[in-house]
């Protein structure tokens, strides 16, 4: 009997089974992050519907286990464990069925209603490898569906076959040997009622804390279980990985397969000195692409802006408030501030995911990981570190956020760090804007050095100074994959918007306190507070001191708003900056506004993921870094 | 002529050169990465290959059954393996 209640589903499976593919598939319209019900864990969420029910479908993060080897796959056992999903959905690779298959079985063994979509059939065939559906199914005792989700085939009875297995619950649970299931059944018995979430069978509380659950050793702390905690770590694994070898032995048949070019690609791309090769050749690739292409939509959409969108939004602003400081503060915060954000953030930031994206699919990244590994490690990082290191230079928001890939505190903490240090899309616009145009590429790529320097650095003395732990680098590889275009363009999608609804309201919010500072006058009154510094310390013009202060609200304004500042000091001359700076002040100027917090949007993307402290230790870091290499700067050069 | 001790064999997966065979005796980590290494049917008995490795200490990268993984070097150099 269909019930009239939400049914929610969780989507599980491991790292790059295409369980993104099947997600956007499933799910028509999306609420982007859901905050999970009495948590503060956000999960990726799409709503479709079925047969008059609403389905919430969420996007787990990819994960080997239920226990959680990083943060975002603490992320999806707290989901499975402690969020009661009325049925699960495990995607699951069938070129690789008996690894995949472990994660099925742990899922089974929490006790909840599983299905099985066995995807990326068409690369088994391509493989040789031929799956027996049917067979399976009966071994598992759970619907299994065969998918080719890039193509849309199967995934129609996912969801039917999710709803029926959430109504009759699961049957059958995999048995692991005398010895594991009998003192499996001890320590369920002996679990107090609090230790025991809502959706998940004693029998698996016991099994996650005989395996060494992080979560389920601390909710029996200070009980007699707490002794049992991991005691069967090992065993249990070995039992698990026989059982899905076994069934999948059972299930696959293996024809023969040729040698593949994706094969051959994975062997150069990860040979020591070709391999480097082709990685610089990426990425500097991937910055001259973003560069033309970002540059190319950048300025067509200010033409477009300033044609279309500026003079109505100014005549209706000024005809509501006149010419008054509140007019002209609001048309800062609709006009110059919408305007600019998306001349920096539409081109540049969504041209960078795209290339990212695209990297990440077709499997490149990974061996960018894994020739970057020893390098990362200097850092007191190792290589997936590379990823959001590398994605800072769209935007520094979603790289901070794509930490989460990493295990433990003190990698994310140094990784967020050094992303902020990495020159994002906004800073790049100022030093081609301010050293670039006026001073030509070469002193433009100099700063870009001087820059990688600091990055370098600060990594290394971060790593000695710094206390806690950091982990090794385990990561699963794949051959090369020809990503596909629709997923490809859906991922960017999903990022952009997500960058564009953390920053847009800071943005305007941030235009609007600026345009309110500069209209009142407010902003000179820190012209003198700020002069030993500016210009003792760091040579730099009193309006200089004035637009780094405050681009700290909006850092691709920096420029706008010395020109405008100069305008007002110098008279109308000075919209050429070397009216007012000299070429040594110019490139001290971008060193600075380079290094010091990128933006409070990226302090707020600090704060959320590592908390207030670290978030202002960080941006006080940088502002010392700033100055610190700015004032060295300065001398060097006068040298 | 007495049998060779088979300790004298160990190596690591650290130290063994790209197209060696081994199989696993035993991981010497931490709890978190064993877990992990668990996970990925890293486990005793189990036979890996090295497919290949980074220069000058760095990452190694071994096929397990039909899957590859990047090991960092102080994570595999934890791994020992008896060759052949």
């Amino acid at each position: 009997m269909e019930g009239t209640a939400d049914l929610t589903i969780a989507l599980a499976g491991n790292p790059n089974v295409g369980k993104s593919s099947v997600f956007n598939r499933l799910t028509r319209s999306r609420a982007d992050t859901a905050n999970y019900p009495g948590k503060t864990v956000e999960v990726s969420a799409g709503v479709s519907e079925w047969r008059g029910r609403r389905v919430v479908v969420l996007d787990l993060p990819g994960t080997y286990s239920v226990l959680p080897a990083s943060e975002d796959q603490r992320i999806a056992r707290d989901v499975l464990v402690e969020g009661a999903p009325d049925a699960v959905i495990v995607v699951v690779d069938t070129t690789n069925l008996a690894r995949n298959l472990y994660l099925v079985l742990s899922i089974l063994d929490l006790g909840l209603p599983v299905v099985l979509a066995a995807n990326l059939l068409d690369e088994a065939e391509r493989k040789g490898l031929f799956l027996d559906a049917h067979r399976l199914a009966e071994r598992l005792d759970v619907p299994v569906v065969p998918t080719v989700a890039t193509k849309g085939q199967g995934l129609h009875d996912l969801v039917p076959a999710a709803a029926r297995v959430a109504r009759e619950g699961p049957l059958e649970r995999p048995w692991y040997g005398e010895a594991i299931e009998a003192e499996v059944e001890a320590v369920a018995a002996a679990l107090p009622e609090k230790a025991v979430q809502a959706g998940i069978t004693r029998r698996g509380a016991a099994l996650l804390l005989l395996e060494g659950d992080p979560g389920m050793a601390e909710a029996v702390r200070g009980s007699a279980l707490e002794s049992r905690a991991g005691r069967l770590a090992e065993p249990t694994a070995r039992a698990r990985h026989a059982l899905a070898a076994d069934i999948a032995r059972e299930c696959i048949r293996v024809a023969a397969a040729e040698p593949r070019l994706a094969d051959r690609l994975w062997h150069w791309v990860t040979s020591p000195v070709l391999g480097l090769g082709i990685l610089v050749a990426v990425l500097l690739s991937i910055f001259a692409f973003v560069y033309f292409v970002g540059g190319f939509l950048a300025t067509a959409f200010t033409d477009a802006w300033s044609a279309f969108a500026s003079p109505p939004i100014d005549a209706v602003l000024r005809a509501i408030a006149g010419d008054t400081v509140v007019a002209r503060t609001l048309i800062w915060g609709l006009d110059a501030g919408i305007g600019a954000a998306l001349a920096v953030g539409i081109p540049y930031v969504l041209t960078f995911y795209f290339v990212l994206a695209f990297l990440e699919d077709s499997g490149y990244l990974n061996a960018a990981a894994f020739l970057s590994d020893r390098t990362m490690h200097r850092f007191g990082l190792h290589g997936r570190a590379i990823i959001p290191i590398v994605a800072g230079l769209g935007c520094n928001v979603p790289a901070i956020m794509g930490t989460r890939v990493l295990a433990t505190r003190r990698e994310r903490l140094l990784a967020s760090t050094l992303v902020t240090l990495v020159p994002c899309s906004a800073r790049s616009a100022v030093i081609f804007g301010a050293v670039g145009f006026f001073l030509g590429l070469g002193p433009a790529l100099a700063v870009f050095a001087v820059q990688l320097g600091v990055v370098v650095l600060a990594g290394v003395a971060l790593n000695r100074v710094v206390p806690g732990r950091s982990t090794g680098l385990v990561m699963e590889v794949f051959p090369l994959r020809r990503p596909t275009l629709p997923d490809v363009f859906r991922k960017t999608w999903w990022r952009f918007e997500a960058y564009l609804r953390m920053a847009l309201p800071i943005i305007v919010v941030g235009s609007l306190v600026l345009g309110a500072l500069y209209e009142t006058g407010t902003m000179w009154a820190l012209a003198n507070p700020l002069a030993p510094v500016v210009s003792l310390w760091l040579g730099l013009p009193t309006v200089a001191g004035l637009a780094l202060l405050f681009a700290v609200l909006r850092k691709e304004l920096a420029l706008q708003l010395l020109v405008a500042l100069a305008a007002i000091q110098y008279g109308a001359g000075a919209s050429s900056l070397t009216f007012f700076m000299t070429p040594i002040q110019l490139v001290v100027f971008a060193i600075v506004a380079t290094i010091y917090v990128p933006c409070v949007a990226t302090v707020a993307a600090l704060a959320r993921e590592l908390g207030w402290r670290a978030a202002l230790g960080i941006s006080a870091f940088t502002i010392a870094l700033a100055l610190a290499v700015g004032g060295l700067a300065l001398r060097v050069l006068l040298l | 002529m007495p049998r060779k001790d088979r300790r004298s064999r160990e190596a690591d997966l650290a130290t063994l050169p790209a197209g060696s065979r081994g199989r696993i005796t035993g991981i010497a980590a931490g709890d978190d990465t064993r877990r992990e290494l668990y996970s990925l049917g890293l486990l005793e008995g189990v036979e890996v290959r090295v497919v290949r490795r980074a220069p000058r200490g760095g990452a190694v990268l071994v096929a397990v059954g039909a899957s590859q993984y990047a090991l960092g070097h102080d994570v595999a150099a934890a791994i020992r393996v008896v060759p052949g």
